[in-house]
């Protein structure tokens, strides 16, 4: 099967991931299709970060493969990359750059010819609504100005993947709102977003499915309804990923850090 | 369909750099001129300095009717560059360890659809400028005093700069190369390589220093002239046929001799060892980089033992501070000596000169005469002083922003910001104190100095202690960098340069006042007596010495008190 087939955008079989005598994720398989939003939940420790590590291609599984677009991480990274956006809970700007300057240099990096890298500059300029400050330098920005321009460089491209790790930390409620709209909207346009959060409000109104992650394994895996039933609690997510956790935490005990 | 695969030539990351350095160029004007006139003023003063310095010494050595385009002259300048380029493997090494593996633009980067190679490329373009600054400063007045001296011609000026954009290509590829194998192949035991390579530079020069020595002992040779060719037999492997640093030498003495022919294919030469080096250390980079960045983070959770060492108890004998102060002052010690980055390349200096104290010691004091060793005394003071210059620039100017990143827990505290200040000090001061005044004692003795200097060097020790610490940790705080989180950066940024330039300064002062009139007036009488008047001039001039200590304590602690009061984070 080419990699222009395949079935899902994001795929992980068997990825397991140590850190010296740690099982940091321990055989991890997920399957994530086009225009999906998959949230990503776990404990503070649980494995979260090591996963959209190896899923940016900053980490190499210990085992197992990781296909983004149906290209093979650890054997076709740039392809594989090049289909894929990261945006960190930290975001990085250069410091010494305008922010319409860092746009320009990630369109550059991401190969998108100069009229192209225009339209799309113009287009998520008008989008993150950046006109005020994208010629400043970034260094005066603030948190809620950087993350903007963070997913603005994110989207440039058009990534196929998007993926997100606590997007909503620092953000005002207005800026919140304004992300909720902007995942649905990348979802309804066929793109797949991996999402790493604590807001669990947040992650209850948009994800299509959830996967709770815990001592490294995945511990449930399904819609809000199906995460409800695996805990036997109609509850509020909160309650459910509590109470998975939990059993989860019981069920580790004793294998070690 | 997916996205196609895109080719980031390495213009992109040039025009990256371009627009960094315009920015921060326009943010520089932005804070006014007098920044941007301390700059050039400051960097004007040293390369004049070293310019001044350098043509006397050609000077001199012309009178002695030694050819300065000759094989003599040749092999020192071999020698030169073959030093700097050790200089620039390690600390081209170092910086880029930080560039690729500690920062959070290498992992951007490192995210995007670009070959690792290039990756490479860019942060090494940028370790490169930082660990070549100091060289182009020193050697380029160094240069142009050796050109104007011989009267080169204008092939030597135009060929100059090309000779030191392409020296340093190879040994900080080679720097880069250690680098990437002792990640991939050493990630948990790195900070063991490099102890290892600093102990077997130590254990390879202490041998070579041995070595000369042994060849220049009492009755080896019979005359001046064959203990000379000893000497040169001795370094002559810096003239080895297949050393860039060689051709560096080599091609410059062509240029300055108008020697057309051999000084391109010297360049050419370099050119190509350089490029290949580079194109060498970016291919290993495609093989290693990625695969070390992965395995450093597999270290695992070994778990830590905390042991006994005998530098944590030097807190606790600084008088008149409080707990807390204490704890800052801990805290400081311990991230200090856990780090052989900071210290490896002091560590090795150190070592090399307390041998080269204790060879005085064998060999010298029966042998030469009371004016050679007056004159190696001041000397050795002097290299200790640059050596506390240096040292206080690269460690203590930063540690006040690197503060920065943790204010948070800091400025919390029930401690005056004040106190974070004198705790930096304090840290430099014991320091300073505890390597500089043995060694100081130890090559007084070894030279068989009469007591009188002894104490007036320790004084002058005990001032330079002071006097350099509160220096670089006041003007640290008057010129934070809290954006910056490698030390190295910091210690190289405007600031810092600028504390160093002022600390030379206060070196000169300090040893013109305090131990310099000692060494003229025993110098003048030829057999270290002079009469009691002479302490008519010693005596004042050392209060005044001891005057200058206290400005420099005083202005800069006090300066950056202030701005650290006003400090904004």
């Amino acid at each position: 099967m080419t990699a222009t087939e395949a079935p899902f955008q994001v795929q992980l079989e068997g990825v397991s991931r140590r850190y010296g005598e740690h099982w940091a994720v321990r055989d991890l398989s997920l399957d994530l299709k086009r225009g999906e939003l998959f949230a990503f939940l776990g404990p503070n420790g649980a494995g979260k970060t090591t996963t959209i590590k190896m899923l940016c291609g900053l980490l190499r599984p210990t085992a197992g493969t990781i296909k983004v677009c149906g290209h093979d991480l650890a054997t076709d990274g740039l392809a594989a990359r090049a289909n894929l956006s990261y945006v960190p809970d930290l975001p990085f700007l250069y410091e010494h750059l305008t922010g319409l300057e860092f746009l320009e240099l990630v369109a550059q990096l991401h190969g998108l010819d100069p009229e192209r890298a225009r339209d799309r500059i113009a287009t998520v300029t008008r989008q993150f609504e950046l006109e005020k400050f994208r010629d400043q330098i970034t260094m005066r920005y603030s948190h809620g100005m950087r993350q903007r321009t963070v997913f603005a460089a994110a989207l440039l491209h058009e990534p196929k993947v998007l993926v997100v790790d606590e997007p909503t930390v620092g953000l005002d409620p207005r800026s919140v709102r304004q992300l909720k709209d902007l995942l649905r909207e990348l979802v309804a346009t066929g793109t797949t977003i991996f999402l790493s959060s604590h807001s669990l409000d947040v992650v209850q109104e948009l994800a299509d499915r959830i996967g709770i992650i815990t001592g490294g394994k995945l511990i449930g895996c399904g819609t809000i309804e199906e995460l409800r039933s695996q805990a036997s609690h109609a509850g509020h997510l909160e309650d459910v990923f509590l109470r998975l956790t939990e059993d989860g935490e019981g069920d580790h005990a004793g294998e070690g850090a | 369909m997916t996205n196609p695969l895109p080719d980031a030539g390495l213009g992109v990351f040039l025009l990256l750099r371009l627009r960094q350095a315009r920015h921060q160029a326009t943010a520089l004007r932005g804070e006014g001129m007098v920044k941007v006139a301390s700059i050039v003023v400051s960097c004007g003063c040293v390369a004049i300095f070293a310019f001044v310095v350098a043509l006397i010494g050609f000077h001199f050595l012309q009178k002695q009717k030694l050819p300065l385009g000759g094989d003599i002259i040749g092999l020192l300048l071999d020698m030169f560059f073959f030093t700097l380029s050790g200089l620039l493997v390690f600390s081209g090494g170092l910086i880029l360890y930080g560039s690729l593996y500690d920062s959070q633009e290498a992992a951007f980067l490192l995210s995007k659809p670009v070959p690792d190679d290039r990756v490479y490329a860019h942060q090494f373009v940028g370790s490169l400028a930082v660990s070549s600054a100091a060289f182009v400063l020193l050697a380029l007045p160094l240069l142009l005093a050796y050109g104007i001296s011989l009267g080169a011609g204008w092939l030597y000026y135009l060929l100059m700069p090309l000779f030191f954009l392409l020296f340093p290509l190879a040994p900080a590829s080679l720097g880069g190369i250690v680098c990437l194998g002792l990640v991939r192949w050493m990630p948990n035991r790195r900070k063991e390589a490099l102890i290892a390579i600093i102990v077997l530079v130590i254990l390879a020069g202490l041998v070579w220093l041995g070595a000369g020595l042994w060849r220049l002992r009492p009755g080896a040779n019979s005359s001046d002239d064959e203990a000379l060719n000893e000497v040169l037999g001795h370094v002559r492997f810096a003239s080895a046929k297949i050393l860039p640093s060689h051709w560096t030498g080599r091609g410059l003495r062509h240029a300055a001799r108008n020697e057309f022919e051999p000084a391109f294919r010297y360049l050419a030469m370099l050119f190509s060892a350089g490029t290949a080096m580079f194109c060498l250390s970016a291919w290993v980079a495609s093989l290693w980089y990625r695969i070390g960045l992965d395995r450093l983070s597999q270290r695992g959770r070994k778990a830590f033992k905390q042991r006994f060492v005998w530098m944590d108890r030097l807190p606790s004998l600084v008088p008149g501070i409080g707990p807390a102060e204490r704890a800052l002052l801990l805290k400081d010690f311990r991230t200090f000596r856990r780090d052989p980055r900071q210290w490896g390349q002091m560590l090795v200096f150190l070592v090399l000169l307390g041998f080269y104290f204790s060879s005085l010691r064998r060999m010298f004091p029966g042998d030469i005469g009371w004016v050679f060793r007056n004159g190696l005394s001041l000397m050795n003071l002097m290299v200790v002083g640059m050596l506390l210059c240096a040292s206080c620039g690269r460690f203590i100017f930063p540690l006040i922003s690197l503060e920065g990143k943790r204010v948070w827990l800091l400025g919390l505290t029930p401690l005056p910001r004040w106190a974070w200040l004198r705790g930096k000090m304090a840290f430099s001061v014991i320091l300073c104190i505890f390597f500089a005044l043995p060694l100081l004692l130890y090559s007084d003795i070894s030279l068989g100095m009469p007591p009188t200097l002894v104490l007036l060097h320790q004084f002058a020790g005990l001032c330079l202690a002071f006097g350099l610490s509160a220096l670089s940790a006041g003007l640290g705080a008057v010129w934070p960098n809290f954006l910056e989180k490698d030390p190295s950066k910091i210690a190289v940024g405007y600031g810092g340069t600028l504390s160093l330039i002022l600390g030379l300064a206060y070196l000169l002062g300090l040893v013109g006042l305090v131990a310099a009139p000692w060494h003229i007036l025993a110098g003048l009488s030829g057999n270290g007596q002079f009469p009691w008047w002479g302490w008519l001039i010693i005596s004042p001039a050392a209060l005044l010495g001891a005057g200058l200590a206290f400005l420099a304590i005083t202005v800069p602690m006090h300066l950056g008190r202030l701005n650290l009061q006003e400090q904004e984070f």
